[in-house]
């Protein structure tokens, strides 16, 4: 079952276990910041994985420096970029996840997703305006009476 | 080079730019401005495409001027140029069909930040049609899911936010999946452009080596993208996403959004790990199996739906299991007709959805088939769309759903014996779902009742009228003119390889 590239592969392992623990989070847990927590984690994963991929030991990064033009002297740099690409991708979804939970716990007092979920199908009537008028309060008015 | 070839970078650019300039703008120039750079990607995209059917082949665009293995490319050939004009068209007739719809759901001060989603959103779709490269598609899979979050909860209530949320929650899930089989589909092929990714695959597959990793990389490609584009069991989050949203959102998420998903799939199928490949490892036997699934499960549950809105949602999971099923017969005839099949649904399900608003705006601003009733009476073209719309669901002949229909048919016939009887019989068994509840949709909504709910003052918007005529001229286009438009995907897949 174990190849011997195993230890090889020890970082790339870790990746994957923690990929899985990521993913898990972010699909079973019922808490959003653990979801958004979860999420995070499987990103990471990913980027350890690139990370351990894209490195050799003993070379180094692609900079020329005393004239080494040799192509062993150095690693591929491009999963560094890939990297850099996926953090950028990954905090800003993480922002608007956060947002979007703001939003939510400004709303229903809870981050319990099923919670949530409850809630909001036995909210007040969509807004438009050719439902003859109901009760229906605005967003700043909601907004105002939590802030009392 | 010709001149025609910078249209495809333009075209994202452009869309790209317009974002930035819509965040400065007031609600109604950001608007006028959207549709006029939607418009121009109409025009850029059908240059596109009579240049690629006028000679005959691709071209490849190269980002930068660094050469293949560096660089980022973009690629164009009559498939990806006819997509690109659909999805182009589609765009238009939703954001002008949705216009009252649009003023009605979203706050006058944050209508400009629509048209921001709107443009972002664009690029994003025309990015993916065109990259030749498999990173640059991730990144824009990620915009393309946050710019459809903010669709739809740019309607401001409770029910957007939650289903904002669970969209989200399934496509982050998605995305990573695609994320680590990107990463690990590079670390054993050392490429991320797709023609050489290709190359290193054929060799991986010549050696006998990776056999592993290259089986697992295929497999969360194909999971990531079927749970982003909403395949059945991945279907949760749908029928709130489409039942709450404003109209041309909803629009745009069932005929854009997930379409363009499906269509990176095929790019993975046929360019990047190549068809034989992929049938090799039985993914298309995978997918097949679910597409079937949901092809009757999304007609089950949309028979059991009192509201309109959850009904055309629904039956949108059965129109994926439909295109799953033909990309799951593992032929070019199957994959012919899924094609066929984004396009055809496209404009039919959008053309739903934009017709629904002016029957809901007539009934009392009830989404319920009690309220609904005697609706096509009292908005006469909104009913004529919702009619064809629902037709063209069907499989009724001269629309559109009949042709891919058709089409799948004949694929299924070419088939393996097995993969035959259950997709003939499958889809002669969803044609008569699919039948039950629009059939009943288009009786109830032509049952003269709820005739009090006639407001003297009421006009229909103009706006909507205009895109419902194009729409059914284009659903009775494609319906009609199948030939020509089937040729060319499949001229489009012979080069696509």
């Amino acid at each position: 079952m174990f190849g011997p590239n195993l230890f090889h592969n020890i970082y790339s392992v870790a990746a994957v276990i923690l990929f899985s623990v990521g993913f898990t989070a972010l699909m079973l847990h019922r808490n959003m910041i653990k979801k958004i927590i979860g999420f995070n984690i499987m990103d990471t994963a990913v980027y350890l994985f690139l990370a351990s991929k894209g490195y050799i030991e003993g070379r180094k990064a692609p900079i020329i420096v005393d004239n080494v033009q040799r192509v062993e002297a150095y690693i591929n740099p491009l999963p560094a970029g890939l990297v850099l690409t996926g953090i950028v991708v990954s905090v800003s979804v993480t922002a608007l996840m956060l947002s979007i939970t703001i939003r939510l716990y400004n709303r229903y007092h809870t981050l319990d997703i099923d919670e949530i979920s409850l809630r909001a199908r036995k909210d007040t009537p969509v807004k438009n305006k050719y439902i003859k008028k109901t009760a229906r309060k605005t967003i700043e008015e909601v907004l105002k009476e939590e802030h009392l | 080079m010709s001149f025609i070839e910078n249209m495809v970078p333009l075209s994202i650019i452009i869309c790209l730019a317009g974002g930035i300039v819509c965040s400065a703008l007031k609600g109604e120039s950001a608007r006028r401005l959207s549709i006029a750079i939607i418009f121009a990607n109409v025009i850029m995209n059908a240059l596109v495409l009579f240049y690629t059917l006028y000679t005959g082949s691709e071209f490849v665009y190269v980002m930068g001027k660094f050469p293949a293995p560096w660089g980022n490319e973009l690629r164009a050939g009559s498939l990806e140029g006819l997509i690109a004009l659909f999805f182009a068209v589609i765009m238009l007739l939703s954001v002008v069909g949705g216009i009252r719809g649009q003023d009605d759901d979203i706050e006058k001060d944050r209508l400009n930040l629509y048209f921001v989603m709107i443009n972002l959103m664009m690029s994003s779709l025309m990015a993916l049609v065109y990259t030749n490269d498999l990173f640059t598609a991730y990144v824009f899979v990620e915009i393309n899911t946050m710019t459809a979050c903010a669709l739809i909860m740019i309607r401001n209530n409770g029910h957007t936010l939650v289903a904002a949320t669970k969209y989200m929650i399934m496509s982050l899930l998605g995305s990573g999946l695609l994320l680590i089989g990107i990463s690990m589909l590079y670390t054993i092929t050392g490429h991320l452009l797709m023609p050489n990714i290709k190359a290193q695959v054929s060799i991986l597959m010549q050696m006998d080596e990776y056999a592993v990793p290259l089986t697992v990389v295929i497999g969360l490609m194909s999971i990531a993208l079927a749970i982003k584009s909403a395949l059945y069991p991945f279907h949760s989050w749908l029928p709130e996403a489409y039942g709450y949203a404003t109209a041309s959102s909803a629009a745009m998420l069932s005929s854009l959004i997930s379409k363009s998903y499906i269509f990176l799939l095929i790019k993975i199928f046929y360019r990047v790990i190549g068809m034989d490949v992929m049938v090799g490892h039985k993914i298309t036997n995978i997918l097949f199996i679910f597409g079937i699934i949901g092809m009757i499960m999304g007609s089950v549950t949309a028979i059991r739906q009192t509201d309109i809105r959850h009904l055309i949602a629904y039956s949108s999971i059965a129109q994926i299991g439909y295109i799953y099923m033909g990309i799951g017969l593992g032929s070019t005839a199957g994959m012919v007709a899924a094609i066929f099949h984004i396009m055809s649904h496209g404009a039919s399900k959008s053309m739903l959805f934009i017709a629904q608003r002016g029957l809901v705006e007539v009934s009392n601003g009830s989404k319920n088939f009690t309220d609904l009733k005697g609706s096509g009476i009292r908005n006469k073209l909104a009913g004529v769309a919702f009619t064809v719309g629902a037709f063209s669901m069907v499989g009724i002949p001269l629309l559109a759903g009949f042709t891919s229909k058709v089409y799948f048919a004949e694929a299924a016939i070419t088939a393996v014996r097995s993969k035959m009887w259950i997709a003939m019989i499958t889809l002669a068994v969803s044609t008569i779902l699919n039948a039950i509840y629009f059939i009943r949709a288009t009786i109830s909504i032509y049952t003269p009742r709820n005739m009090d709910y006639r407001d003297e003052d009421y006009r229909p918007s103009r706006a909507t009228g205009i895109a419902l005529v194009f729409y059914i001229f284009l659903n009775f286009f494609l319906g009609v003119m199948s030939y020509p438009i089937a040729h060319t995907i499949e001229a489009g897949l012979r080069v696509f390889e």
